[in-house]
This record gives structure tokens, sequence and C-alpha cells, in this order.
């Protein structure tokens, strides 16, 4: 399928239609669907309708800019109002929010096309997919793999061909782990880039909305459709949006980068560090400049990830109650109501989640678990800092290995949590990070990541483009 | 490492009903995370500050002007139990 | 006689009167229909984020300053994790270290100086009621803007403890950061009380009492545990660490929750809202706005010789004080204004036909009425009348006794006609006053006050009345 750059530029040529593009999307998910299991929810008609209102506009000379009438996938943790949102959980039953998220309104006021609500991790707490409560997504590489997660089904809709871009949400590489194995484009911006107003929380100083596209080009566009401050999150920053075409187009010809030697040690498969070493040397050999640098504190990012991230996914997880939405469990009483509803609505992985967090912030763990992971997090973003001042961006592989086959991580959670190893820490230093495919590996997908300043995603989208056009020599 | 009885403890705080099965597995799952979480521990940090938040230049305050919210029959048309326009909930042990 | 010392400490909760909540844009607002001001945020719907009002920051940094407490230069918010039906997130935002203000201290009419640890900002829960069926949940309340006042370990009775709430109540009241109102729940309050042996600084286990709404409750409450505490410590026993509640009707407390039974509230710092600032410079803009404060008032009130009731009828009101001050401006006698204020406009107050806070006259013409009274172009019967109008209507004294033809009868020889008129008409009186019976002085006076509409001097036609009897 074409890109989201070359179908709003044949839909503004005249030489499509919206109803065309959604017609085709619909046509490819009706095709791979079964075996892909990318959505959760799919919206054909509304789509249809969606498509034939954006024709109308664009032939009365009132077209609402270059997404209008491309059809899209939100992960099914991002609110849709009156569309059935899950966050894949059973706990949210069939609940239909009364309202948007910001990103999502951002999208429907440019006249971009809902096609549906893309398959995840239960609450975004997975890094495969397979603790979707409405079962797995598959990866359109090999569907004997995992499409990587939690933002799966938004990955594997935008592999596969279903549609233009798709957003996913990030908290630990959420969306950049899932691009690398099935072989997309996986942004996840700066703390703070985007709103997360109507994104349902997993750990709120860590989340951030992502773009899943079919390369860096479109990651731009769909960044900057939706990037930028919102009264309605205070944590949106107020620093204006750059053009990123604009940077793009640019390229990062004039950048310097750093290769830190940390993310090519233990349990990076031979083959992965193989083509970032491929791809650095090709960059260097285009003028940009390479220098050594070195994030000693990076060994430790996991372990405060998997303190913060649980302990704040804890409180967040309170809400869902069984009172307000949600189905409540039959119950003598409301404690009996509170246990039942949320013990049976939570699946596992959650569970052992909201367990962790809970320990992590109860009376006399606090200083020694929370606190001590906040305190590292300081650490690991000035030595972060302190790379910039020496390079302009680092490259890194996106994981240790390519896509792995389903089952062999879901019993040994340490085991699936080193699958975010290299990821996290860009999520832990609220830096901008990307994922960009690069050269195949035994026919899986390899990405490689690229990680930039803090909201300088304009630097980090220029050097993705050249890091795109090199890796694909 | 975690110690005996916690995970029961936890789950009570946290409301979660688990069945015996499942607090086994979460109690083995606990003390791994835990275990491994170690090496993080063992650091000495008592004079680095914490960071708690990582957005630049966040927005202020909300200037004190109300707006029309949500009408009843949105804001509680997901409930499971509705008196009205209240939501209804099961009453407490101690009323009974 | 008791050997014993009671230690109370109180968290006073008083609701912020601001135009919308907290941490949304719902109206903040009393009285509607249930769960009229809500939206996503309120209701801790998923993905909602809250967003602080600055109304309600500015509100707490003006109260901790009325409390002489320390405003902080930075705070921030923190999450206290506990599940409840009337709250929407599973958490209350709430502050943890970093307080808007801390360490403070007021001074208690008849409590002494009590000690101020913190005072904090935070959101109400929604309101829960039992029912037959379950209990029943209005959220227009949720996440309405909450102060709350942590005092020291101060209060040495009941009545003072009472006392210091009611104080805490009237500086909120003079501050106009809430209208206070009890029977709304706006004001509520928590207690801790222990005992031990007086003079000595022991700790020991302290019983919580929690979210009392009434002054009175509050007293017997803590009446009811000093006798309960004491009678166990007398027996030999321990008294057990845990929160009671008050009930009321049979006048006891009653065990809600031991001490291991308590919530551990996993407090960490509320990811979604960013540690703020406070400008010194707004703090002093704030301080210099703020108003006289009840204290203050009722010190200028005593030294202007008032005496006890009235400095508190007029001190517990900013109007009334308002308006106490304009009469004494326009150059009024203290004493004659108090009583005024605290007798008839009170009383017309209270009948809802008058409001200190919007007077239908300005207190300047109370001035000029005493001023009128002190001259003797106004007789006492009158002034009440012109009062009465003015308090109707609006205008000034003058317009008022020329409207009512109030105009003082100085000339005696007409006022001796007039009283030989009503002597005329009430032989029976003059019978029994001739035959030495006093009581009907006043009725005869009366009698002549109606005729002339209050225009003659009381004394003046009793010393008339008795001077033509007696001939
Ligand atoms: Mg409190
Ligand atoms: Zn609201």
């Amino acid at each position: 399928m074409e890109s989201l750059y070359t179908a709003a530029a044949r839909l503004a040529r005249g030489e499509a239609r919206a109803e065309e593009l959604v017609s085709e999307a619909l046509d490819r998910v009706a095709e791979r669907e079964e075996d892909l299991h990318a959505f959760l929810t799919l919206l054909p008609e509304s789509a249809r309708d969606d498509a034939k209102a954006s024709d109308r506009r664009r032939t009365a000379g009132q077209a609402l800019g270059l997404f209008d009438g491309i059809p899209w996938a939100a992960k099914d943790n991002l609110l849709t109002e009156g569309v059935r949102t899950t966050a894949a959980s059973k706990i949210l039953g069939d609940y239909l929010p009364p309202y948007s998220a910001t990103a999502v309104r951002r999208l429907d006021e440019r006249g971009a096309v809902l096609l549906g609500k893309a398959n995840l991790d239960e609450f975004a707490m997975g890094s495969s997919t397979e603790y979707s409560a409405f079962g797995p997504s598959r990866n359109p590489v090999d569907p004997t793999r995992v499409p990587g997660g939690s933002s799966g089904g938004s990955a594997v809709a935008v592999a596969a061909g279903m549609c233009q871009f798709a957003l996913g949400s990030e908290t630990g590489g959420s969306v950049r782990q899932p691009a690398a194995f099935c072989g997309v484009v996986g942004v996840k911006p700066s703390y703070g880039r985007v709103s997360r107003y109507g994104l349902i929380a997993f750990a709120s100083s860590l989340d951030q909305i992502g773009t899943l596209t079919r390369d860096v080009r479109d990651a731009a566009l769909v960044l900057g459709a939706i990037a930028g401050e919102d009264p309605m999150d205070q944590t949106a920053s107020t620093v204006a949006v750059p053009d990123y075409l604009a940077a793009v187009e640019e390229g990062g010809r004039a950048l310097s980068f750093g290769v830190p030697a940390e993310y090519l040690r233990e349990g990076v498969a031979p083959e992965i560090r193989a083509e970032v070493e491929r791809v650095a040397a090709a960059l260097e050999r285009d003028g940009l400049r390479r220098r050594d640098v070195s994030l000693a504190h990076t060994q430790y990012a996991l372990d405060a990830y998997y303190i913060i991230a649980p302990a704040e996914a804890s409180s967040n997880l309170s809400r869902f109650d069984g009172m307000r939405y949600g189905p409540r469990a039959e119950a003598q009483d409301l404690l009996e109501a509170y246990r039942r509803s949320r013990g049976q609505g939570f699946g596992p992985e959650v569970k052992r989640r909201i367990l962790l967090g809970t320990y992590v912030l109860s009376a006399g763990y606090y200083d020694t678990y929370y606190l001590q992971a906040q305190r590292l997090r300081t650490l690991l973003r000035q030595e972060f800092l302190a790379a910039f001042e020496q390079v302009d961006f680092l490259l890194t592989p996106t994981t240790p290995t390519t896509a792995f086959r389903f089952g062999e991580n879901t019993a040994d959670p340490l085991a699936m949590y080193m699958a975010d190893a290299l990821t996290i820490p860009a999520n832990l230093a609220g830096l901008p990070a990307i994922s960009v495919p690069g050269r195949s590996s035994q026919g899986l997908p390899v990405g490689l990541q690229v990680m930039a300043p803090p909201m300088r995603e304009d630097l980090m989208l220029a050097a993705a483009a050249t890091l795109e056009e090199v890796a694909a020599r | 490492m975690a110690e005996q009885g916690i995970v029961a403890r936890l789950a009570a705080l946290a409301r979660l009903e688990l069945d015996a099965g499942e607090a086994d597995t979460l109690e083995r799952d606990l003390g791994a995370i835990l275990e491994h979480v170690e090496r993080l521990r063992a650091l000495r940090l008592s004079d680095v500050d914490a960071t708690y938040w990582t957005t630049q230049a966040a927005q202020g305050m909300r200037p004190d002007e109300h707006r029309p919210g949500l009408e009843v029959e949105d804001a509680l048309s997901s409930a499971a139990a509705r008196a009205g326009r209240f939501l209804l909930v099961p009453g407490m042990r101690e009323d009974g | 006689m008791s050997d014993f010392e009671t230690v109370i400490g109180l968290e006073v909760h008083i609701e912020l009167q601001t135009e919308s909540k907290m941490f949304c844009s719902c109206a903040n607002r009393f009285g509607d229909p249930p769960n009229t001001n809500i939206c996503p945020v309120c209701l801790g719907l998923p993905g909602a984020l809250p967003r602080p009002n600055a109304a309600g920051i500015d509100a707490a940094i003006r109260m901790a300053l009325a409390l002489g407490c320390r405003v902080a230069k930075r705070s921030k918010f923190d999450r206290k994790n506990y599940f409840y039906p009337d709250l929407p997130k599973g958490y209350q935002i709430s502050q943890l270290d970093e307080p808007i203000g801390a360490d403070g201290q007021v001074e208690v009419p008849l409590g002494g100086s009590v000690r101020i640890l913190r005072v904090q900002l935070e959101e109400d829960a929604g309101k829960l009621q039992h029912e037959a069926q379950g209990a029943v949940v209005d959220f227009n309340r949720a996440g309405v803007p909450l102060l709350e006042i942590v005092s020291a370990p101060d209060l040495r009775s009941p009545q003072e403890a009472r006392a210091y709430w009611e104080e805490i109540r009237r500086i909120a009241l003079a501050l106009g950061i809430s209208d206070a109102r009890m029977e709304e729940g706006s004001v509520r309050a928590d207690a801790n009380i222990s005992l031990r042996i007086a003079g000595s600084e022991e700790l020991n286990p302290r019983v919580e009492i929690k979210n009392m709404n009434s002054f009175r409750f509050l007293e017997r409450a803590l009446a009811y545990e000093t006798e309960r505490q004491t009678g166990i410590y007398r027996q030999g026993g321990r008294v057990e660490q845990e929160t009671r509640g008050w009930d009321d009707p049979r006048g006891v407390t009653f065990s809600q929750r031991s001490k291991e039974e308590a919530e551990d509230y996993r407090y960490f710092p509320e990811p979604d809202l960013l540690p703020f600032a406070i400008d010194p410079g707004h703090v002093e803009e704030l301080r210099a706005s703020l108003p006289e404060l009840p204290a203050r008032r009722r010190q200028r009130l005593v030294a202007l010789g008032l005496q006890e009731e009235q400095v508190r009828l007029i001190a517990e009101s900013g109007g009334r004080t308002a308006f106490f001050d304009g009469a004494m401006a326009a150059g009024g006698d203290p004493g004659e204004a108090a009583k005024w204020i605290c007798g008839d406009l009170a009383r017309l107050e209270n009948d809802g036909r008058f409001d200190f806070g919007q007077p239908a006259f300005p207190a300047a013409e109370l001035g000029e009425l005493l001023g009128a009274v002190a001259k003797g172009e106004l007789t006492g019967p009158g002034s009440k009348q012109v009062v009465q109008l003015l308090a109707r209507r609006g205008g000034t004294v003058a317009s008022a006794i020329a409207e009512l033809g109030l105009g003082k009868i100085d000339d005696l020889e007409a006022v001796r006609a007039e009283v030989r008129q009503v002597l005329a008409e009430q032989p029976k009186a003059v019978a029994d006053l001739a035959a030495g019976k006093q009581q009907v002085m006043g009725f005869l006076v009366g009698q002549v006050m109606r005729r002339t509409r209050g225009r003659v001097a009381p004394d003046v036609a009793s010393r008339l009345i008795t001077e033509e009897v007696g001939q």
C-alpha cells in the first residue's frame, strides 16, 4: 500500500477518491484480518460514510487538508466518542466513551477516516499482544510470530496495508518495538509533545501517544497533526511545534551521532548488532561524524521502569472498579463487588503489575523502591543530556531480538520485559525516539533506533530520514 | 524474596480477588522481579534528586471559569446500576 | 479534679467557594440536582486528566497567610490512594510533603495560641447516601476544592477544640474564600484525642473521630471520648489506637477501624500535575489584600468599650463590622451603634429583611440617626420608625423624618394639650394612676406616643401626665 504522503497527493490531484482508498483498505482487512487479528472493533459503515463526506468536501473545494479522506487505525486505549473502547480488557466491557482523545479529535478535524480500533496488550501492558483479553494479533511477516506490543494491532494494520497510518501509545517501547518487529516506522515523541488527554493511562509519567507509519516522512506528517499544547493536559508542553516535514526534507547529513556500547551488549542478537554496525558505517561514509559515547546507567533502566510503571499503573487502574462503568460482578457487599469485579475483569499481566506497584508504594517500601527508581531516572537523563553535548543523535538497535514466537516469553515475565530493555531508557528520560526498519535478518524485520534530545523531534526525524535512505541501500 | 502472605495483603489493598493458583504464580513472579531490581536498590543515590516529571514548558493553572460538562445520561450510561439521577452501588457490610 | 490532661488536634476541612471545581471546569455549586455538574475529569472516566484551578491555589495561599503560615516557594500535588464509591479515581489528589502553607499560629478566644502544622489543598469526594437497596452517589461535590488545615495537638478541652474550629471558620468567612455553611457540609472536621497524666509529655494511643459537621457534635464527641478514655485508664486498661465514629442520637462514639485495619494510602507525587512555583511577589500582593481578620476586629471593638456579646455578634460578620465602621466614620457613638446593629438591625437581618453585606441604606445614615437622637431631634420610638423605613426603602434619615412627619414636638404647651386629650379619653387609667397604680403610666405614655406618632420624648410625656393627674 502507498504511503500517506502519496495517497494524499493523489487525492489532492483528483487521481483518487477517499471512497476508493477506504474500499481498498477494507478489502485488505477482509483478506487478512482473520489471520492477523489487528482490530478489536472495525467501522466499515462509518468509514465509508466518512469517506463519502470527505469526497463531497473535496469536490466542493473544501477539503480539510492533507489528511482529509485518509484511512487510519487507533490503538484501542485511545478514546473515540461513541465508538467502543476496550483497552483490550474485559473490565471495560463494551465501554462507549462520551468524548474523544485530543489526538483522535485533531485527526477527526482534519478529515482522517477512522477505520477501526487496533488490538493491544491489556491496558498496554505487554510486548507481544499476547495479553490482549481478546486474543493476540499476528505478525504479517510471519504469522507464527508475535507482532510485538503493546501497540501490536496498530503495527500490524500498517504493515499489512490495512490503513495508511495508525496511532499507538508508548510507556516503555510499545510503539517502537512492534514497529521493529513488523518492519514499519514507529515514533515515540518526547514526553509532553503530544497531549495524553483521552489516552487510557498506564504509567502517567511515561505514557506518550506515538505514530506507526510506512516511512519517516509519514511519521513527520502524523506527528505534526497531533502534537502541541492542550488545555486539557497540563503535562502537554507549550513549546511550539516545528515543521517536521521540512526537517525530513532537509535530512540529517550534517549531523553527528554516537552508538553507545551499552546498547550492543549481552542479550542483543549478533545479527542485530551487525546491522547497526553496517548502517553506522554507511552513515559515516555519507559524511555524518561518529563519536564514542557512553551511557553507563542504561543497565539499571529496566529495573527503574519495572518499579515506576507498575507503581503508577496500580493507582491509574484503581478507577476500574465496576462502579461507574464496566461490568460489576455479583456480590453481597461493596468490598466483594470491588474484589470480584477487578479480580474477574483484569488479566494476569495487569494483576501482576498492580500487585508489584502496590508493593513498591506501600508503607515502608516507598523510599527504597519508588524514590530510588526516580533518582536513577535523574542520572539517566543527565547522562543522555551529556551525550547530546557530544553528538546530535544516538543510533542503537530498537530491540535485542527479532520477533519471537507465540508463548516463547509468556511463562517468564522477566524474559518478556527484556524485549523493552533498549526502548525503556528514552521513556524514562522523556526523549523522542524512532524505530526505522533496517535490513531484515532471516526474513524478519530489524529495527534501528534513533534517540534525540528532548523536544527535538525535528532533529530526530531529519536523522531518521537519512538513516532510512542509507539503510535501504 | 517476597515475604510470606504478601500477595494476600497486596491483593486486599488493591481490591483484587485471586484464586489460589493465581496467588502462587504471582508470589513467585513478584519474588523474581524484586530480586532483579535488587541491583538498583543497592545503588547509593541518596544525594540525587528524583525526576518525577520530564515535561519542559508545561502549562500553568486553569482560569476559574465553569463550563458545562456531561449530561447525566451520557455520564452514567455505562454504569452497572443507577437509581434515578444517582449512581447506585452495593452497601457496605457494616451497614447491614 | 482529673489527674489527666486531654490532648486534642483538629483537621478542619473547608470547601472553597470558587466558580469551578479544583481540577476541572465543572461548576462548583451546591444544591443542583444530583449529578448535574460532572465531566470526564471529576467522574474519573478513563483517559481524563486534571488541571488545577488558579483561584483554588490563591484561596489556599490567603488562608495560609491569615493563619500566619510560611507559604511554600514550591508546592506540588500527591495522590492518596484508597477505594470508596464517592472517590471516582480511586485516589484523592491531595498534598503530602509540600503543602501550600506550614508552621502557622492562630489565637483562639479562650483557647490561647494554637499552632497550625499545615494548610493544604485537595479535592472533595462525592456525596454518598446509604439507602435500603445499597448506597447512592452524587458526584456534584466530587472535585470541589477543599482546604485541609491541620492543627498541632495544642487543644486541651472539647470547648477549646470547638472554639478553635469556630475561629477557623470565621477566618474563612472573613477572607471570603468559603460560604462555610455547616448545614451544607462545607466545613467538616476530624479530631485526634488522647489523654496523658497532667504535665507529662507522654504520647498515648490516640483515637481519631472522623467527619464531624457540627460544632455541637464535636464538643459532645470529645467530651464522651475524654470520659471513655479516663474510665479505661482508671481501670488500668489501655486505649486502642483506632478510628471511631460519633453516634449523636445515642451520644456515644463507636469503633470503626482498628490500627491493624488502617489504610495504607500509598502516597506518591501526582504525575499528571507539575510541581508549581509560588511567586513571592504574588504572595505579598495577596498578603496586602487580606481583610481585617476576626481576632483583630474583636480587639478593636473591645477597645471601643463594646460589651462581650456585641463584640462577638459584630466581629463574626464582615458585613456587620463594615456597617459598624461606617456608622463610626459618620460620627456615631460606638455603644449606641452596637445597640442598633445587635438589636433592631440584627432582628431585621434574621427575618431576611436586611442584609449587612448589601445594606439597603448606607451605614453613614446610622451615624446620622444617632446624631439626631443625641441632639434631641428625634425620639427613641421615632428613630425605630426611621430605621424600619430605611431598611425597607433606603434613603436618608432626613428624608425619612420628613416623610414620617416625625419632627419632635418641642413646644411644651402643645405636648400638654395632647396629654390632656389622652387623659380625657382614659378616665379609668387616670383613676388607677391617681390611686397609686404606677403600672398604668406606661400605658398612658404609650397612648400619648400613639396620638403623636412618637414625636414626643417619653420622659416629657410621663412628667406632664404626673403633673396633670396630680392637679
Ligand atoms: Mg485530607
Ligand atoms: Zn468536572
